[in-house]
């Protein structure tokens, strides 16, 4: 890929990134949205609710998001709100999935996927090991969902999080927008060992006894090589689904709601302002409200954060009761007031980002992916990949009841299955002279079993094993054009020895055929982010090898996402 | 750029929440009574504990997040031990004599529909209205006489 072609690629990325941000406080009929979607709400008077929905409405001490809009007028929440409320909440626990890769695409030199899989998280994987190549390499593999990074930074408070449009919140990332972009992946695989890491040397001087000098030179690339860059796009995503609320701390929000009681209670100018709002909009025709919002719930701001009284046009209130807390300490009451407000805003906002990383994790499947892999392995020629991805899961999981549980990982499914079907072309036309060579290079199916397996019942140190998965594989690839290998005479290929090259070949290709590969693999990992697969795969042949071969591929996987406090949709 | 809240057509309650809330809050007598002239604020006689409270959700869309339990006069302490039980739709108390607030905080989908907070007895007794998804929490207080 070219030096443009990258720096354009991460303009776009910036872009989209940058138009995360909302700038623009929501606004409807000059009042702020959030408000506005609750007052629309509130069923006319003769409605039984209606009292108690206006007296949600004006309690500020049960509700502070409308109040917040208000008396904040757009202003955005202060990093210190943000970074209070984010040092108080823990992360989510995450949760083990069997439709998310962290690896390297099936193709490549070094990957433990004879399948894909329909979810890219955050992650990063270093493999060995090769399925179709003929050669085995060492690869490592970062890829992410355009989400990832905004999300992460909101889950920790960097930046503000709208978890609704209603409310005005500036500068924000959005939460549509943040489940649209979790849609896109994107990744690349690096080559960073040489293939089979062979050697070559010659001697360099004369024997001296049974000793003798030699200069050695690497046969593989000195510096780690583009393997592959592939993009992952989702089409269906499965339903949306509550999580386990033991998975999402809301103690700091509840702390920060409680903080707000203390400055209202006895405050009778607020008690005031509460039954004159209440009666006004019993008394207002449903068109009337936006006015009666305009010119009597807005006096909330001059009442709380400013010691005023409500206007002389609103009706007395008749359980007015005597002042309980003197005037020194209200307006002492009156200065942290709104900071209390905001606190409860940003640690409200951080819970709801937080509870909907678990909502996207706990999304059911299936899931369809469309993937798209450009692979440039070493010596070959470079390939297109383009592949539908499905997984399904079952049975569904239990939903247990927690009594005051901190955290735990969302249940999943047992049984996992996921199938490919894909097609790879050569980026460029192949020679003429290869025998029927065509720009399609083979197509691919491929399903993959999985079985989440707990060891927590196993005896002895067995049991310390923690969660593990077990999977079988069959991929089938029917190469429809040979493969082909770009050679140099004189130069040997890393990890291949030709002998007796016509000096003019610049490309070499073997016979063409169907490739049938069985895959056990089992992956180890305590915990929720760390994998250590290790897979052993029977092959009747590869893109060169004409005979049966036995290979063994293994690796390390990470999912950042949990290292982030964040995750991608299952 | 400010969006509009579109709804999930997709998006459907699992079949198990949907058994929950049509379960939640259908037997028993009511044990809350409201307090005259003031708003959200119930009593009950410490006798009549434990008290359950549910989550109407109509749609299957809001959970309780967590659950918490405040004296009046302090609110700056949680009272250890409580709610004795918990769930993604129901909380249990069991509490002593005194005034206390309680206090519940609510996951939604950003489809979701209002929802009230109510005791779990066969009148329902509303006890917070929360207009989720722009509401995250509710409120009530307590008198355990």
């Amino acid at each position: 890929m070219s030096v443009n072609k990258l720096l354009m690629f991460l303009g776009i990325l910036v872009a989209i990134l940058a138009s995360l941000c909302d700038a623009k406080i929501c606004v409807a009929q000059g009042i702020p949205s959030g408000c506005k979607y609750i007052l629309d709400l509130i069923p006319p008077p003769a409605d039984p609710n209606f009292k108690d929905q206006v007296g949600s409405f004006t309690d500020i001490a049960a509700h502070p998001e409308c109040f917040w809009e208000l008396a904040s007028n757009g202003a955005p929440l202060t990093a210190e709100a943000l970074q209070s409320a984010a040092v108080q909440s823990a992360l989510a626990a995450q949760k083990r999935v069997n439709t998310t890769q962290t690896g390297s695409p099936t193709g490549s030199g070094g990957t433990t996927s004879a399948t894909s899989k329909p979810v890219t998280p955050l992650s990063l994987a270093t493999e060995y090991g090769g399925i179709t190549s003929s050669t085995n390499a060492q690869t490592i593999t970062l890829q992410a969902p355009l989400d990832g990074i905004p999300r992460a930074l909101a889950t920790h408070g960097i930046v503000p999080y709208c978890s609704s449009p209603l409310v005005s919140i500036a500068n924000c990332v959005h939460r549509r927008a943040l489940d649209d972009l979790n849609r896109i992946a994107v990744g690349a695989a690096m080559n960073t060992a040489a293939p089979s890491t062979k050697s070559s040397g010659a001697a360099t001087g004369s024997a001296q006894g049974t000793t003798q000098p030699v200069s050695l030179t690497s046969l593989g690339n000195q510096s780690p090589s583009l393997a592959s860059v592939f993009t992952k796009i989702t089409i269906l995503k499965g339903q949306a689904k509550l999580p386990d609320p033991a998975t999402v701390n809301a103690a700091p929000a509840m702390a920060a709601l409680a903080a707000l009681k203390p400055y209202l209670d006895g405050n009778q100018d607020y008690d005031d302002w509460r039954f004159c709002v209440l009666e006004k909009l019993k008394t207002a025709s449903l068109e009337d409200r936006v006015s009666v919002f305009k010119k009597y719930y807005v006096q909330a701001v001059s009442v709380l954060l400013q010691g005023a009284s409500v206007s002389n046009d609103c009706p007395v209130n008749p359980s007015r009761n005597a002042v309980t807390v003197d005037q020194a300490t209200r307006i002492n009451q009156r200065k942290n007031f709104y900071s209390a407000v905001e606190s409860y805003v940003a640690a409200a906002e951080l819970l709801q980002a937080n509870f909907d990383n678990q909502v996207n994790l706990a999304a059911a499947s299936p899931v369809l992916s469309f993937e798209y892999d450009l692979n440039t392995p070493t010596s070959q020629p470079t390939n297109s990949t383009f592949k539908l991805v499905g997984s399904v899961g079952w049975p569904k999981p239990a939903t247990t009841a927690k009594v005051n549980s901190s955290s735990s990982g969302a249940s999943t499914t047992p049984w996992t299955l996921t199938y490919n079907f894909g097609a790879s072309i050569y980026n460029a036309t192949p020679a003429s002279t290869i025998p029927g060579a065509s720009v399609l290079r083979d197509i691919q199916c491929g399903a993959e079993l999985d079985r989440n397996i707990n060891s927590s019942k196993w005896p002895g140190l067995l049991g310390k094993i923690g969660d593990t998965t077990a999977s079988l594989t069959y991929y089938l690839q029917y190469q429809s054009s040979p493969s082909i290998l770009n050679v140099t005479p004189g130069s040997p290929l890393p990890g291949i020895t030709i002998t007796g090259l016509s000096p003019s070949a610049k490309q070499v290709f073997a016979s063409k055929g169907t490739i049938n590969v069985a895959q056990f693999k089992y992956a180890f990992g305590k915990g929720t982010n760390a994998k250590f697969p290790i897979a052993v795969t029977y092959s009747n042949r590869t893109e060169l090898i004409t005979h049966p071969t036995w290979g063994v591929q293994f690796g390390v996987t990470y999912d950042l996402s949990a290292l982030m406090g964040t995750g991608s949709s299952k | 750029m400010a969006r509009k809240n579109r709804s999930h057509s997709r998006v459907s309650p699992p079949t198990q929440a949907v058994a929950q809330i049509q379960t939640a809050g259908t037997s028993g007598p009511c044990k809350l009574t409201p307090i005259a002239g003031a708003t959200h604020a119930f009593q009950c006689k410490a006798a009549d504990m434990p008290i359950s409270c549910s989550l109407s959700s109509p749609d299957g869309k809001t959970e309780f997040l967590g659950a918490e339990v405040r004296p009046a006069g302090n609110m700056g302490t949680v009272l250890p031990g409580q709610p004795t039980a918990f769930s993604a739709n129901s909380f249990t108390l069991n509490l002593p004599a005194g005034d206390y607030v309680v206090i519940a905080s609510v996951g939604a989908l950003p489809s979701a529909k209002p929802v009230w907070l109510t005791e779990s007895c066969a009148a329902a007794t509303k006890l917070d209205w929360i207009a989720v998804p722009v509401n995250t929490s509710g409120e009530f207080s307590l008198k355990v006489v």
